[in-house]
């Protein structure tokens, strides 16, 4: 006959453990709101979350710190500048573009707030878009490139798991009453999409130090595994994004990684261009000045580039810049090709070498504004 | 379905718990077959089909190897058994590996023709499978076993959902006798055993799985930052840097690999089933052998029952004996994935399996010398085994060959740059305590081998307080998003 004493100490033991999570989160989330008479962490939403392993980690991690940043207090008087983008758009330099303006008698403070893996259509589906203009910056920088309108981005689907299948997916279920359950507690339930930050954020409240993790309320939660490249820049970098790589090494990134071009659909049925036109509408309506720019290629890139579909890019974009009355600058597109400033054929390293990306982008935003 | 989700913990208890309130046996076993295909069915939808084909291809197959008259018909029926079991598993998880293969030697020689890839979906588990599979027909050609009495034992015993992915790799002539009545010299009693959960079952299964989680949850997950940050891009690191990422992959792939076994042990000693121990303390081998009595215990003895014996073994020339010890390693490593990662990482335990042997025969006093007795000789033994342990799971973790090289020649060959890993380190002190918190529990785990047994056998309260602690370590340092265990892709 089953004991039902064990079964009972099971239950009790899980229900304890889960009460105390519950109870040190509460008590946690009172004190920050308490000390930090700020806000409550806006959590950024976000779809389409069919990314994998890493590129999945980085975004999930960026979205997290972006959501402490929204919730910190914005001096409203304060003149500022979001560069918005991809990964292709960590490289730029807060620090270095602020201080690059400031010498020529503009006093902006610069924010970098690059989502990995981000495209038009996932940036509109997100709460970030409201959170940006709640926060009222200035000037809005988004870097555009070819993968940001392309149909397809390369390996988002899971190798093990069929796709497209008639059969039911039960393993969709026990989410979708998760979903239904936070937004029936408001959000309330939102710690346990990530308990580790509450601990770890409670750890170093409480003098952890030596465990290496910032407070959240200092809005740059350092993570393991993250380096924070420069202050205001709101995303994970790994080391892989801090190193340059040699020409050969480039070269050999590029042949075992490869690229891929899958086309752009046409305009008026690509859900990425459409989110790109409604983002640029709905900041121009919020009085915000936005500068589109396309983001610097290696010469590994562009060589393998069919040039009908550069072309149908820079038509897309001339397109949008007519219709929109938005000024693109295409002119970093090529213009690092031969440098050796690259951490892989597409992203500028995020170190000194990479410094000349933010000189540029400091530059394009002078000629943008007045003293 | 994770095991690290709560689909699985609600799955579990509705098993158990029909189980407990249904006392039909027939019933039982059908639902246990039922819910061991939708634990598939749940990640991996119509690819069930493949599991099936390979329960219902074996289990006849099976049959007429033991109906079979002479030796020359069974063995034409074991051939076309191993054909269609090896056939599903070279065509699903090999065959754009060898188009890529065949590619690349195309170019070589100026074929202007590409063989375009397949882009199959790797079914999970589907090497897992296959042995089951491969083990009962031989079984039965070997005379060690009959067939199974019926199809839903033998569809459980190929399904069975805990080992069912990503293992250990089960006999069936040691599990299938325990789905009946009795056992006595081998033979087994013709009524179904009852499923019954016994508390001593309960208490001991619970704790192995707590045990499993904590593994899974707790360290592995926390430490693959760590390693992801080492080898996603390795190039321009120190020697040391690489070390600590060697290191780190090592306890990540132990505490996952052997998280996910202690999960299936103790989910099936819940409902009364042994199978087998997958690991037992591998990081205190004393030789390359050692460790493979010690590591993946279940595939490294299937491969040498399976493979290794009847490619002769020991028992022929010492050369060929080398020779077979890597065949058998490189076989090993490649079913592990289509990848030449996987095969270097083979061949190279191929290479200190041979090298290992050809030093014991040349210089048998080693074996069994006194130095080697004493604890200075042992701690040596063990390190020495685990350097080129870890030099070895350099090649499992790094995917690109120039990563790899590069790896290991930091590895072998130290630079004695130290900046970059103490600023790498302080970006990782978590991991590097968990670690540490690793190393030490393990120290005390090899001191006290019977420590679970204890553990289990606590007084009611002290087991809740054990269980407690476990499920507060394994939330607050849940990440929200469950990893994927390491082995579900072979």
């Amino acid at each position: 006959m089953l004991n039902k004493e064990i079964i009972f100490s099971i239950l009790i033991a899980f229900l304890i453990s889960f009460s105390i999570l519950l109870l040190v989160n509460l008590l946690y989330n009172n004190d920050n709101s308490n000390n930090a008479a700020t806000q409550n962490i806006i959590p950024l939403q976000f779809s389409n979350n069919t990314l994998i392993g890493d590129r999945q980690m980085d975004r999930d991690g960026t979205l997290e710190l972006q959501s402490i940043f929204f919730s910190k207090w914005f001096d409203l008087n304060e003149k500022k500048i979001f560069i918005l983008g991809s990964s292709e758009v960590k490289a730029i330099n807060t620090t270095q573009v602020h201080e690059y303006l400031l010498y020529n008698d503009r006093n902006y403070t610069v924010y970098n707030l690059a989502i990995p893996a981000d495209r038009p259509e996932s940036r509109w589906n997100t709460n970030s878009l409201e959170l940006i203009i709640e926060t009222k910056p200035e000037i809005i920088l988004y870097g555009i490139s070819y993968r940001d309108f392309m149909d397809a981005l390369p390996n988002v689907q899971s190798s093990n798991k069929p796709t497209n299948s008639p059969l039911p997916d039960p393993s969709r279920m026990l989410p979708e009453i998760y979903f239904k359950l936070k937004s029936y507690t408001n959000n309330n339930l939102e710690f346990l999409d990530n308990p580790k930050l509450v601990t770890l954020s409670l750890i170093k409240s409480e003098g952890r130090t030596f465990l290496g993790v910032k407070n959240p309320a200092d809005g740059a939660l350092a993570e393991p595994g993250t380096i924070i490249p420069y202050p205001n820049a709101i995303f994970k970098v790994n080391h892989a994004d801090i190193t340059t790589l040699s020409d050969q090494q480039l070269k050999n990134h590029f042949f075992i990684h490869g690229v891929e071009f899958n086309g752009i659909s046409v305009p008026w049925e690509n859900p990425h261009v459409i989110s790109f036109e409604k983002i640029i509408d709905k900041l121009g309506q919020n009085n915000i000045k936005v500068i589109v720019f396309t983001t610097p290629k290696s010469k590994y890139y562009l060589n393998s580039m069919p040039v009908s579909e550069k072309e149908h890019f820079d038509s897309i974009l001339d397109d949008i810049s007519k219709k929109h009355h938005v000024k693109i600058y295409q002119t970093l597109w090529d213009k690092y090709k031969n440098l050796e400033v690259w951490s892989d054929p597409t992203h500028v390293s995020i170190n000194s070498d990479g410094l000349i990306y933010s000189t540029d982008i400091a530059k394009i935003i002078l000629n943008e504004t007045n003293p | 379905m994770l095991f690290n989700t709560l689909d699985f913990v609600i799955f579990f208890i509705a098993v158990c718990t029909t189980l407990v309130i249904v006392k039909n046996r027939n019933f039982q076993y059908l639902f246990l077959l039922g819910a061991s295909y939708f634990f598939f069915y749940y990640t991996s939808n119509y690819l069930i089909t493949l599991l099936i084909f390979t329960t219902i291809w074996d289990f006849y197959l099976g049959k007429a190897i033991f109906n079979a008259q002479t030796i020359q018909r069974k063995k034409i029926i074991l051939i076309i058994s191993l054909a269609g079991n090896l056939g599903l598993l070279g065509f699903f998880k090999y065959a754009d590996f060898a188009i890529t293969q065949f590619n690349i030697l195309g170019q070589h020689f100026d074929l202007s023709t590409q063989i375009p890839l397949l882009n199959l979906a790797l079914p999970i588990g589907i090497s897992f499978y296959t042995f089951h599979s491969i083990t009962y027909t031989v079984s039965i050609f070997r005379g060690q076993m009959p067939p199974a009495k019926s199809f839903v034992e033998y569809g459980i015993f190929v399904a069975f959902f805990p080992q069912l992915v990503a293992g250990p790799i089960l006999r069936a002539k040691d599990f299938l006798p325990q789905l009946r009545e009795k056992i006595e010299n081998f033979e087994v009693g013709t009524r179904l055993r009852q499923i019954v959960i016994h508390n001593q079952n309960l208490k001991i299964g619970v704790t192995i799985m707590a045990i499993g989680f904590l593994k899974k949850m707790f360290f592995a997950d926390n430490i693959a930052p760590l390693v992801n940050d080492v080898f996603n891009y390795p190039i321009g690191m120190d020697s040391f840097t690489i070390i600590l990422g060697a290191i780190a992959f090592g306890i990540q792939i132990y505490c996952d690999f052997s998280g996910y076994t202690d999960i299936a042990i103790g989910a099936a000693l819940v409902l009364g089933l042994k199978i087998p121990i997958n690991f037992n303390k591998p990081y205190f081998a004393t030789s390359p052998s050692d460790f493979w009595r010690r590591w993946h215990i279940s595939l490294s003895s299937w491969l040498r029952d399976y493979l290794y014996i009847p490619l002769g073994g020991n028992k022929k020339s010492k050369t060929r004996t080398y020779l077979n010890l890597a065949i058998v390693m490189f076989l090993g490593g490649l079913w592990h994935g289509a990848s030449w990662n996987f095969v270097i990482w083979g061949m190279l335990h191929g290479a200190y399996l041979a090298v290992h042997k050809f030093i014991l025969d040349r210089f048998p006093i080693l074996e069994g010398h006194r130095f080697f007795k004493n604890k200075i000789g042992t701690i040596l033994s063990i390190f020495v085994t685990q350097y080129f342990v870890f030099l070895a799971w350099i090649a499992f973790r790094v995917k690109d060959t120039n990563d790899m090289l590069y790896s290991m020649q930091k590895y072998i060959l130290l630079d004695f740059q130290i900046k970059d890993t103490s600023t790498f380190m302080l970006t990782q002190k978590y991991a590097i305590a968990l670690m540490i918190l690793f190393l030490a529990l393990s120290y005390i785990t090899y001191k006290k081998a019977d420590l679970l047994e204890k553990i289990a056998n606590y007084r009611l309260r002290y087991w809740a307080i054990f269980l407690l602690i476990i499920s507060l370590t394994i939330l607050f340092f849940y990440e929200g998003n469950p990893e994927n265990f390491i082995y579900f892709q072979f």
